[in-house]
């Protein structure tokens, strides 16, 4: 598959020392890609924060008027699942249609030609940059998404349920293996959402309208590639677990 | 005769199930100067990147220094990329770089491949390489613009620019997509000037693919008319006139004088040639409401004639597409002045 052979390109590239050259774009990237989904994900993880503690804690009072277990199971549900996940889609959308845009446009302006002619390999001068900075960046926003909705739906429980701060941020629940499937969830999101946008904007034909076309077809495979991958690392370390 | 320094031969692309370049046969020889003609979407831009190795043929190859493109690895591609200047139909300027960084990539790019300089030796090619872009620069009337971003250019100063890094690196085959396009006449001729002047004589060769006939006539040695991805008429200027097809001497007369773009607009007011006049005077047409005509020099006369003739014209439509001028076949003595501004035009009720 096209996307695979891109991503293989991708790190041989980086190995022969791509980032170091391409510093400059890459630092501009990382700027880029923070800029453009930092206020998006905080809105989207702290309203989803709220909603879900609201929600949860609506349902717990009926069965079992007993809140102490929704703050630390929340936060590991968070940190294993929803924080990198929403963060994922919120890249993939926003970022992602960015990158298919940026290039699919270089592509019809005949800029990836010139780049080509020049020597200069456009995996190389464009994909590097952006597939590094998305990984770095989704990684520090996922983290950063997690604590903005465990810190909302605090919020919540404190004010609405009036839970003590202290029995709602509780790590009890959280364990090792949930850390690291976040971060691992995060991870891949960061190196599939830039090679699936990539491909689709290195794909452009045909004018402006094809810009149109891949940025679409960036966004859908991306947020795909989110969906397919957080079932199956969701799966692995759940077997992992079962392993144990 | 020398060995060519691009050869095509057989050359097919397809595009899905279009055929868009169909059995090109091309060759140029050091020093020549090769013009390509022919009507939008003809496949000019692709065969200029198939030519410059940048899309692959379905079928038949392209050599270039007698290297088959297909048969060569990145190294030995990027060696002989080297030596390929082009001037992209869309400017292809990086927007991410500024003037003075995208005039000096090429030159930078082959550094990087042979000298890993450091300090002195390294701060010395970088002001030879600013050195050069500024010179660059100056020739296409636009100094001082090194720190500008392609965003903020005209359309016709990116033509410049695109122009200053296609030459920079003083290659040896120099590819030109539609320089003129969109520019004023000045600028133009200018363009023309510079491509004649940079053209790599003893070394190379330069292919123009234009829609300015008149600026071409003189500084091309050979034409090449595409159409619908063939080679409809290939020659110098002498054969193009003597030349019987309607459609060459639509190109070579005074068609090809829509100049500018593929896009240019329909319905653009546009000065008539004598041609078009002539025919009109034949009858050929019905008569036509209004119409305007500003004749010019040795036809100004006959011009004037015909103006009392087509008092009540209503409407005029001007056509795209040469071929169906109903008139460019017909015989005239009176060719039109190169510097004359003509189109054409059928008239219409
Ligand atoms: N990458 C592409 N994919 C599909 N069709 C293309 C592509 N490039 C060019 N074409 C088609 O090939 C034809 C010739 O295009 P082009 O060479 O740009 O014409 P022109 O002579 O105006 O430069 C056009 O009909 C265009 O739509
Ligand atoms: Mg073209």
């Amino acid at each position: 598959m096209a996307a695979l052979r891109l991503f293989r390109d991708t790190w041989r590239w980086t190995f022969r020392g791509s980032l170091r050259r391409q510093s400059g774009p890459f630092a501009r990237q990382l700027y880029e890609v923070g800029n453009r989904s930092v206020v998006f994900i905080t809105v989207t993880l702290g309203v989803l924060g709220m909603i879900s503690v609201f929600q949860v804690l609506i349902q717990v009072e009926r069965i079992l008027p007993e809140f102490s277990v929704v703050g630390p199971a929340f936060i590991q549900t968070m940190v294993r699942e929803f924080a990198p996940t929403i963060a994922g889609l919120m890249i993939a959308t926003r970022v992602g249609s960015g990158i298919a845009a940026e290039i699919g446009s270089m592509v019809v302006t005949e800029q990836v030609d010139a780049l080509r002619l020049c020597n200069a390999d456009p995996i190389d001068y464009l994909v590097v940059p952006r597939f590094w900075a998305c990984v770095i960046q989704t990684v520090l926003l996922s983290v950063y998404g997690g604590l903005v909705g465990v810190c909302a739906g605090a919020v919540v429980a404190h004010y609405a349920w009036e839970i003590p701060w202290g029995t709602f941020f509780s790590l009890n629940l959280v364990g090792y293996s949930d850390v690291t499937s976040g971060l691992w969830k995060a991870a891949a999101y960061g190196m599939a959402i830039p090679i699936a946008a990539s491909q689709a904007g290195l794909e452009t034909s045909g004018g402006s309208e094809g810009v149109g076309t891949a940025t679409t077809r960036a966004v859908v495979n991306a947020s795909f590639c989110v969906v397919v991958l957080d079932f199956i690392i969701s799966g692995l370390s759940f077997m992992l677990l079962l392993g144990k | 005769m020398t060995a060519p320094i691009l050869a095509a031969q057989g050359l097919s692309k397809c595009f899905g199930s279009r055929k868009v370049i169909d059995g090109v046969e091309l060759n140029a020889s050091r020093g020549e100067i090769v013009g390509i003609v022919g009507p939008g979407g003809a496949g000019k831009t692709v065969l200029l990147k198939l030519l410059a190795g940048l899309i692959t043929p379905d079928e038949g190859t392209v050599h270039a220094f007698g290297n088959d493109f297909a048969g060569l690895d990145a190294d030995q591609r990027a060696a002989v990329w080297e030596r390929f200047g082009v001037l992209f139909q869309n400017y292809a300027l990086f927007d991410f770089m500024t003037v003075g960084e995208n005039i000096g990539f090429p030159l930078e790019q082959r550094r990087r491949g042979d000298e890993v300089g450091k300090g002195a030796a390294a701060a010395a090619r970088s002001a030879e390489i600013a050195s050069r872009v500024a010179v660059r620069l100056r020739e296409v009337d636009l100094p001082g613009t090194q720190h500008l971003y392609p965003n903020e250019l005209s359309g016709g100063m990116k033509k410049r620019v695109a122009l200053a890094r296609a030459t920079i690196a003083d290659a040896d085959v120099l590819l030109y997509d539609d320089p003129t396009a969109g520019l004023d006449p000045v600028t133009s001729s200018k363009i023309f000037a510079l491509i004649e002047r940079l053209h790599p004589v003893r070394t190379g060769i330069t292919v123009v693919v234009s829609h300015d006939i008149d600026r071409m006539l003189p500084v091309c040695q050979r034409f090449i008319l595409l159409d619908k991805g063939r080679i409809r008429f290939e020659g110098d200027r002498a054969a193009a006139d003597r030349s019987t097809d309607k459609m060459v001497r639509t190109f070579f007369d005074s068609s090809a004088r829509l100049s500018g773009s593929d896009k240019t607009p329909i319905g653009v007011h546009r000065q008539f040639s004598s041609i078009e006049l002539l025919s009109l005077k034949g009858g050929r047409c019905s008569p036509p409401s209004s119409l305007e005509y500003a004749p010019s020099g040795a036809q100004s006369k006959q011009g004037g004639g015909l103006r009392r003739k087509l008092r009540g014209v209503r409407s005029i439509s001007i056509l795209s597409d040469p071929l169906s001028e109903p008139t460019a076949d017909e015989p005239t003595a009176d060719e039109p002045t190169a510097d004359e501004p003509t189109a054409a035009s059928r008239v219409s009720r």
